[in-house]
């Protein structure tokens, strides 16, 4: 009996309960002290886990920039589309990046999931079970010695950026049975010292408090229209941090400056700083942004037709020359969120605008790095077509009305190409 | 995924498909040294071939047409096989046989007397025929007692002029001629064409103050 129901409550936490069997399940819980003592058991495990890995690895201000990110993925628009976007396997492959940022835990925590035991637990405490089990209450302590199986059988599950650890218990154990299992799994995790001692700091940090952090902490606590299941397709990892009425970021503003070359006219070198452009972006979704951008920058473009008289003849000259311009262009930019050691992203940006007397049009590509919730540095390289317009010079020739002999030194330069490689800030609000 | 990726590659495709070679125009090559100065040059070996000039002096406007007479027989009897001849014309007036010698990298003025000697010796170009491209020779313009020594440069090589009659010419070298006496002569020779214009400071001039190509 003890086994079945709390085979339903792990399926419960794992959200592979459908709807029918959840709401026996909580109804059962309502009314059986039993098992709403085993269900607030697991519940806490669960949290207590999820928490000490959590706070363990990420530092404050690298999990305030990453759920910036998480928020930022998440725009008004494609909020309805939350559930896809962070399903079960967004959220995994979000914890996994997560993981990855965070590093030691990126190398610790796949030992921790694929040993499967229970005791790497207290292995990654550095404390005995019955130590461990302390900090998660008496209660639990008490029922989870009683609960332990005497083959033990431990599953340890990675959903989104929580490890949840789950135990079927069929029979009673000892805690000299318990400590057995934590002596053998703890010599294999001699290897992971870094990692114990981020987990005990978490644990000593959490120990006595467990019920204090989780109730500190909507998102943990249970809710009967919403599993609190980490890993479940109910939750994203926004929402372990921010409230639903949490409104996203879909502007963003940026300044940036530039420095680069021109080809093949470049008859000023094109020092740093020799461009600046604002721009003003509006999230289409939370990867796509179109937006508007007005620039001051250097620009290598046919001169006027200049004539100038000497003697009997006039003569006619244009030239490439370096021009300070202003312009005014669209950009649409895709974004490519990647998380290698440190979240950022990739952008892809086409755009077009006008200068005087004649337009541009560009590739970029570049990077994003979120430095906190609302700012991020962008560097991008930009290749650039200048076109001028402009007659040809036989257009010029053959439109010239001469009344005596004129020379025409022209250049039939339309088109440069400007490389920049633009870097600044860009604010989202 | 490729539903990103399609749309940037599409873009990215018709961005280069717009020309890899029409992103920017071919860079403008200075024109490469010429050292064969014959094609820019008077077409001296084309016998009968006629060029006619507007020439303007201090007082007068005239026609001058130039016929060529190939080398000059007297001039070939010297050994001077480079030596050609024309036959300078008024309007119903004949003027007097003009003297040029040319080759590959020299093409000069003899003047009026005969190839075996010269009066007014300009060397109008010499190879290589180049912006920048500088030589110097001696003129007496005609007087025993005052020798000038002109330094002459190539200012403009390939430049397009356009004349008042609206004839175009391409390829055009511009060379300008300085003496200390104070004399500047311009002429502009174009390739195929030779002599198309000039200008000169100089009131003794046998192409006058101006000299401009109006048929050929």
């Amino acid at each position: 009996m003890t086994s079945v129901i709390e085979d339903r409550i792990i399926e419960y936490f794992e959200g592979s309960l459908n709807d029918a069997d959840s709401a026996e399940l909580l109804h059962r819980v309502s009314v059986s002290p039993e098992i709403r003592d085993l269900f607030h058991q697991h519940e806490k495990l669960r949290e207590t886990a999820h928490s000490a890995m959590n706070s363990a690895v990420i530092s404050p201000s690298l999990e305030a920039s990453i759920f910036a990110k998480v928020e930022a993925m998440a725009s008004a628009k494609s909020r309805k589309k939350a559930v896809m976007v962070f399903s079960r396997q967004s959220a995994v492959v979000a914890a996994l990046a997560i993981m990855l940022i965070s590093g030691s835990l990126g190398y610790f925590v796949p030992k921790y999931i694929s040993d499967n035991k229970l005791a790497q637990v207290a292995a990654l405490t550095q404390q005995s079970p019955s130590q461990l089990l302390s900090t998660l209450g008496k209660p639990i302590t008490n029922n989870l010695t009683s609960l332990i199986p005497s083959t033990t059988s431990t599953s340890i599950e990675k959903t989104g950026s929580a490890v949840i650890h789950s135990r079927r218990a069929t029979s009673s154990q000892s805690d000299n049975q318990l400590s057995q299992v934590h002596n053998l799994s703890s010599a294999s995790t001699q290897d992971v010292a870094v990692g114990n001692n981020l987990m005990s700091k978490n644990i000593a940090a959490t120990e006595g408090s467990t019920t204090e952090l989780i109730s500190s902490n909507p998102a943990l606590m249970p809710k009967t229209s919403q599993v609190s299941d980490l890993g479940g397709n109910r939750r994203s990892l926004q929402d372990l941090r921010y409230s639903d009425e949490q409104t996203a970021s879909t502007f963003e503003v940026g300044i940036q400056t530039s420095s680069g070359f021109t080809y093949p006219a470049s008859a000023t070198t094109i020092s740093p700083f020799a461009d600046q452009r604002l721009s003003l972006g509006y999230h289409l979704t939370e990867n796509n942004v179109v937006g508007l951008r007005v620039g001051s920058g250097l620009y290598q473009q046919l001169s006027e037709m200049s004539p100038t008289n000497d003697g009997g003849v006039v003569y006619m000259s244009r030239h490439i020359e370096t021009k300070r311009n202003f312009n005014e262009e669209l950009f649409y930019t895709h974004l490519f969120p990647i998380s290698l050691g440190a979240p950022f992203l990739l952008e892809f940006t086409v755009d077009g605008g006008i200068i005087p007397n004649g337009y541009n049009i560009g590739l970029e590509c570049g990077v994003r790095i979120p430095m906190n919730e609302h700012f991020m540095f962008d560097a991008a390289f930009a290749l650039s077509r200048i076109h001028t317009n402009s007659l040809s010079t036989e257009q010029i020739v053959s439109s010239t009305q001469v009344t005596k002999p004129v020379v025409f030194e022209s250049v039939d330069m339309q088109n440069t190409l400007n490389g920049r490689l633009h870097y600044g800030l860009l604010y989202r609000f | 995924m490729m539903k990103t990726f399609f749309p940037i590659l599409c873009l990215t495709v018709a961005f280069l498909s717009n020309g890899c070679g029409a992103v920017t125009d071919p860079i403008p090559n200075s024109p490469a040294p010429v050292w064969n100065v014959e094609q820019y040059y008077l077409p001296l070996k084309n016998i009968g071939a006629s060029i006619t000039y507007c020439r303007k002096t201090q007082t007068t406007i005239d026609t001058i047409k130039m016929t060529m007479q190939g080398n000059d027989d007297s001039g070939l009897m010297l050994g001077n096989q480079y030596c050609y001849t024309t036959d300078l014309s008024k309007t119903n007036s004949r003027l007097f046989d003009y003297y040029f010698t040319m080759n590959d990298s020299e093409a000069y003025t003899l003047g009026k007397l005969s190839c075996g000697q010269t009066d007014k010796y300009w060397l109008d170009l010499k190879a290589p025929l180049t912006v920048g491209q500088t030589w110097s020779f001696s003129n007496s313009n005609g007087s025993y007692y005052v020798t000038n020594t002109y330094t002459a440069k190539v200012t403009r090589r390939g430049v397009t002029m356009k004349m008042p009659d609206g004839k175009v010419y391409d390829d055009v070298a511009e060379i300008i001629y300085a003496s200390k006496s104070g004399d500047t002569t311009v002429k502009w020779f174009a390739k195929g064409t030779g002599l198309i214009y000039s200008t000169s400071k100089n009131p003794d001039s046998d192409f006058g103050k101006e000299m401009r190509i109006v048929n050929q």
